[in-house]
């Protein structure tokens, strides 16, 4: 039955592979797809003897007889067939699955600097419509090599058996059709590329207009967008035509050129059949044969074509399908203490010119809350990603005495946790958004980020489904949701970037009461602008926008550092200007 | 057969009413009558020339191999080949046509969906990934085209050919015609069971397609957040879930593919045996020659390449009609439909002074039975600044995009200056509207088209202003290309400068009334203090309209409005509240007591 496992595979950038890969369907397909095809000839021979048969005039029940054996055995070649196609689609069906698998595993293995290079929607086309088209093509060029290569083999053979001279003359045509649909071959896989291109490209215009739908409607933007999408899709439309024209229309041009030895074949077929050199049987025979072979000579150049287009997209996949990656999931890390140091950190970004934070240094340990601020631009949001490992950084950062980049990715992520500003959220329930598979009881760290009131109101509860990207919930909520997630493991370091900015102050103030007295053996990193709860918490790193930073008690900075206290002060007056109105 | 074909074409028909897709056919084929007459000739030429080759057999055998005469065998070699010819030619027509015609219809499709979606309620997307809605444009949009291309087009030649066939077996003989016609139900039979548990494992597999597409575009979108958390295995472990059902589904398609092509050729060979034992010297129960015999089995054999071809083409078909479903449901959407495009911006707001915006009962649910917002009733005085104020969840976005006519209320209305905000066109609104969101949405261009959203009635001079404005001007000159530097992620700019590009982005066209949810959120206190005194400074003609969580707000207000449980609790000046409410009262009091 279905084999019902998807499982990865070595060296996915050799095509010759998916079939090495797949030996049980595959030595099917060759059994299944040998004996069929040559089988397939008894077909027409048992037809002419039939006709023979009536001829003859033979008694009735030789006839029966006769006729009963061809039921049979195209009963049983078509069985074989049945077989033949079934397990060369359940190849196309699991070589699919396996390459989809395999994109996705590259994809979700690459570096975050390397998939910020990518474009969403080129990405789409590749892991969903090209690993179509590819093996679509290697169905097709599978299927072909048996009900072209072998059956063709098997008429000419049986051909030539039946008149050498007649089938020399009439099959000399069948070659040029051929020929001329390979020569076509090069123009229709330019278009082609062409076509893919141009495809892929409306497609991302497409994946833009709808992502960012409501933010053109704000702006009355659709309507100039919905122009500009329109010519796109003119010229997409141009270059499908070209592409496709060549490829669908060509064949009844072929049939006519491989047909042209039929003037032969009736002509000299039907002389010998005069001089009674063959049966009438045999001439039916010889002719059903001879069209069927035409047909299928005429049809190898869409297999030319498919195999030609599958090319292209196999090319355009074929980086993607790289050896399949595990994390390594082994953990040696310290769980008993927790101590960070930062040493002269520095961070760029490949696009831009510089570095964004330089030098920045400060340490901490478990039951530290250590606040990040500064001014817009300062870096903070980048300090927060860089003490993440996710990019290279300048300088050192040491967790437990040993440098961050000498940690494995897992044990990174079993060390640190991180929050950033967005919510990336799933459209699953609350309970998986929050574990991601890791079985746990959620209800403390939902109370952590009180949640448990929001969720009391929720028929569903845990199961409540966020929708995409979290929409189904307010922005507080999913900005919640996602501290839950980050708290879930109470990991030594982590990281907080702003996660309040649609919570109020109220429960952000409970929100940090709980941290303070649930998270005793976690470092938290709190990065936040609003520096009214920092005269709570452990040390305080302060980045200015010329790069300098300022580290220390809150207390400290504000008497070394002017700016630090400016803002301080700002802060606090403001809320006081509001009460004296 | 002719019942199957009707049952088809009026299933598509069913399928189609008042639908996108036939919408969509109809308009091309009105656009391209020479097209379609001259596909209509190629066809009818393909199914009549097709006829002739068992005729000219017919005569080989009865003229010349029986009597064993060569007289005329020559002539009758060539005009077979002359008719293949003429197959040929009229194929290729008939393939070309298509091909235009077909793709002509998708682009066609496209651009009405593309038309739809500039209409469709604004809760669409809250309830419909990317993903999926990308997959109507693409995927389904693509089976449509087969559905035209290699559906019904394919399926109507087939048929005509049938009809073709046992027209020429029932001049052979009667008998034999009404076998043949006998026959047609059976296979009718065959087919239709295909085609019912077909789709039903095509439909299943689409949903199935469209999850896939989905979890990838959300992985893709979150990858920063499950490299940090080592989800890899986790998001790929879901990944193969969905395609493993996926792979089921397929199989089950698979099955019924690959079974119904050899049931077909059964039948045949059967039907074969059937016209040789009737027609034997001893029997000969059809009383036809030889050379009918022969035509007849030839017939019969292209009456059953039409019916093998049929059963491709039911694939297609199918896959088309899922397609055409889910395009047609995705057409059926709701549509904003109060919009009235005579209104203008210049109309409603003559004067930008004197905006008068007023809420009127207004009440809001997102489904029936839970209110978001009940009874608003507000009235705004031109140029005054408003803060709403509410614990988080209390639906104060949500008033903003009844505010701006994007959603619907469920009673009451909101008006400016007497007109209902729901019914002003979306083109419009951006010179009444400047939206600034709580996150900044980039798309794909350069810096300047951050801002103007490529938007050609917007000048240089106005972005470079806005940029100004919010005192940008200095970091995008750094930038290597400075107004035109591709933006390709979002580490070209921080948190704070993407907040930044969006209030540009909403006063570039200085409409009159502002809408800022949220905006000091992601500020520090100096940049914060920068934009408020920049927007203060532009606040002598606007109305500004501003959420908050926090009670001391930013922007010096001149009216407060306290939300609670979807409810107006209070509203008042600031010094008002103070005295008046308790519940401000008590949370200022609160707010100030963290702060210090």
């Amino acid at each position: 039955m279905a084999k019902l496992k998807i499982e990865p595979m070595k060296n996915p950038d050799k095509i010759i592979n998916y079939w090495k890969k797949e030996k049980f369907v595959v030595a099917c397909i060759l059994i299944f797809g040998l004996t069929f095809n040559i089988s397939i000839i008894l077909g027409p021979i048992y037809q002419g003897k039939l006709i023979d048969s009536i001829v003859g005039g033979g008694s009735l029940s030789s006839i029966v007889t006769l006729t009963g054996t061809y039921v049979v055995l195209i009963g049983t070649i078509q069985l074989l067939r049945y077989f033949k196609r079934f397990y060369i689609r359940r190849f196309a069906n699991s070589t699919s699955a396996t390459m989809r698998l395999m994109i996705y595993n590259n994809i979700m293995h690459k570096s975050i600097s390397e998939l910020d290079n990518e474009n969403t929607g080129n990405l789409m086309t590749r892991a969903i419509s090209d690993v179509d088209l590819c093996v679509e093509g290697m169905r097709k060029f599978t299927t072909e090599l048996f009900d072209t290569g072998v059956l063709m083999t098997a008429y000419i053979i049986s051909l030539l058996v039946y008149d050498v001279k007649i089938t020399i003359l009439s099959i000399l045509y069948i070659p040029i059709a051929m020929m001329l649909a390979e020569k076509l071959k090069s123009i229709i896989y330019k278009y082609s590329i062409d076509f893919r291109k141009k495809s892929s490209e409306v497609a991302s215009i497409t994946f833009d207009s709808i992502e960012n739908a409501m933010l053109y409607r704000v702006n009355g933007m659709e309507a100039q967008n919905r122009a500009k999408y329109n010519a796109e899709l003119e010229d997409l439309q141009n270059k499908a035509i070209k592409a496709n024209i060549l490829e669908n229309s060509m064949q009844p041009i072929y049939n006519v050129i491989a047909m042209i030895g039929i003037i032969m074949v009736i002509y000299f077929g039907g002389a010998k059949v005069i001089h009674g050199g063959w049966t009438i049987g045999i001439f039916s025979t010889y002719i059903t044969m001879f069209i069927a072979m035409a047909n299928k000579a005429s049809k190898a150049a869409k297999l030319f074509n498919s195999v030609q287009k599958s090319q292209v997209s196999w090319k355009r996949i074929k980086p993607y399908l790289k050896e399949y990656e595990n994390k390594d999931t082994a953990a040696n890390i310290n769980k008993d203490s927790t101590k960070l140091s930062v040493e002269n950190l520095g961070l760029r970004y490949a696009v831009s010119k510089e570095n964004i934070i330089e030098n920045i240094s400060f340490e901490g340990k478990q039951g530290d809350i250590i606040g990040v601020t500064g001014p817009i631009a300062s870096g903070k949001s980048t300090l927060g990603i860089s003490l993440t490992g996710l990019y290279p950084y300048l300088g050192s950062i040491k967790i437990d005495g040993k440098e961050l980049t000498s940690y494995s990715e897992y044990e990174r992520s079993q060390m640190i946790s991180y929050l950033g500003h967005k919510s990336e959220l799933f459209s699953d329930t609350i309970y998986n958004n929050i574990t991601l598979g890791n079985e746990k009881d959620i209800t403390s760290v939902l109370k952590d980020v009180c949640f448990d009131t929001d969720l009391a109101a929720m028929p569903d509860g845990q199961n409540t489904l966020v929708g995409n990207s979290g929409i189904r919930l307010s922005g507080g909520q999913q900005a919640r949701i996602s501290l839950a997630r980050a708290l879930l493991n109470k990991n030594k370091i982590i990281i907080i970037d702003d996660p309040f900015s649609a919570v109020d102050m109220k429960t952000e103030e409970t929100i940090i009461e709980n941290l303070k007295n649930n998270y005793k053996h976690s470092l938290i990193i709190l990065i936040s602008h609003r520096l009214t709860i920092f005269s709570k918490i452990s040390q305080v790193v302060f980045l200015n926008n010329d790069k300098m930073t300022e580290y220390g008690a809150h207390n400290e900075l504000m008497k070394t550092s002017d700016l630090y206290a400016t803002i301080f002060n700002l802060q606090c007056t403001e809320s006081g200007d509001d009460n004296g109105k | 057969m002719q019942l199957y074909l009707i049952y088809n074409v009026q299933r598509v028909v069913m399928t189609m009413e008042n639908s996108l897709v036939k919408k969509s056919i109809i308009k091309v084929i009105r656009k391209n009558m020479g097209r379609c007459i001259l596909l209509i000739f190629a066809v009818c030429g393909t199914v009549i020339t097709s006829l002739v080759p068992p005729q000219i057999l017919k005569q080989i055998f009865d003229q010349n191999l029986v009597p064993r005469s060569s007289d005329g065998l020559l002539m009758l070699a060539i005009a077979y080949m002359g008719v293949i010819l003429f197959i040929g030619v009229f194929d290729f027509m008939k393939e070309a046509v298509l091909t235009v015609l077909g793709q002509k219809i998708t682009k066609e499709i496209r651009v009405e969906m593309m038309v739809k979606l500039e209409k469709i309620y604004a809760l669409f997307f809250s309830s419909n990934g990317s993903g999926v809605v990308v997959s109507r444009f693409t995927n389904d949009v693509d089976a449509i085209n087969s559905l035209f291309t290699s559906g019904i087009v394919g399926m109507m030649i087939d048929c005509l050919k049938v009809i073709g066939i046992i027209f020429s077996i029932w001049l052979f003989s009667e008998t034999l015609g009404i076998i043949t016609i006998i026959l047609l139900p059976i296979i009718y039979a065959i087919t239709r069971l295909f085609q019912k548990r077909m789709l039903k494992a095509q439909i299943e597999n689409r949903i199935l397609v469209g999850k896939v597409n989905n979890h990838i575009s959300e992985s893709l979108k979150n990858a920063q957040m499950i490299k940090v958390f080592s989800k890899e295995n986790y998001m790929e472990r879901k990944y193969t879930e969905h395609l493993l059902d996926n792979y089921k589904t397929v199989e089950k398609v698979n099955f019924y593919d690959s079974v119904f092509p050899p049931m077909i050729q059964i039948t045949r060979a059967v039907v074969i045996a059937i016209i040789v034992i009737l027609s034997s010297k001893q029997l000969n129960y059809l009383g036809i020659s030889l050379g009918m015999v022969a035509a007849s089995i030839d017939l019969i054999s292209n009456l059953f390449a039409p019916i093998e071809n049929l059963g491709m083409e039911l694939q297609n078909i199918q896959q088309a009609i899922s397609g055409i479903h889910r395009v047609n449901n995705f057409y059926s959407e709701t549509e904003d439909t109060n919009t009235i495009k005579e209104l203008q911006a210049e109309n409603i707001i003559p004067i930008r002074e004197e905006v008068r915006l007023s809420f009127h009962d207004l009440t809001f649910h997102y489904e029936e039975g839970t209110d978001v917002l009940q009874n608003i009733n507000l009235i705004i005085k031109p140029q005054e600044k408003v803060t709403f104020v509410g614990r988080t969840g209390v639906g104060k976005s949500t008033l903003f995009k009844l505010i701006m006519g994007l959603l619907k209320p469920s009673e009451g209305n909101i008006t400016i200056n007497g007109i209902d905000v729901y019914n002003i066109p979306n083109n419009e609104k951006r010179k009444i509207f400047g939206y600034v969101d709580q996150s900044f949405h980039l798309i794909k261009g350069t810096v300047a088209e951050q801002i103007s959203l490529q938007d050609e009635s917007i000048t240089r001079e106005q972005i470079e202003h806005a940029l100004e404005f919010v005192g940008m001007t200095d970091y995008i000159a750094s930038l290597e290309k400075g107004f035109d530097t591709q933006v390709i992620n979002d580490t070209l700019f921080s948190q704070g400068q993407m907040q930044l590009l969006a209030i540009a982005r909403a006063i570039v066209t200085d409409p009159p009334i502002l809408l800022l949810d949220e905006i000091t959120a992601n500020l520090d206190s100096i940049t914060e203090e920068k934009i408020v005194t920049v927007l203060q400074k532009a606040s002598r003609a606007h109305t500004i309209l501003s959420i908050s969580h926090r009670l001391s707000s930013m922007i010096a207000s001149d009216m407060v409005v306290i939300l609670e449980n979807g409810r107006v609790k209070n509203t008042g000046s600031p010094e008002m509240l103070l005295q008046k409410d308790d519940w401000y009262r008590s949370h200022l009091a609160l707010e100030k007591l963290t702060w210090s």
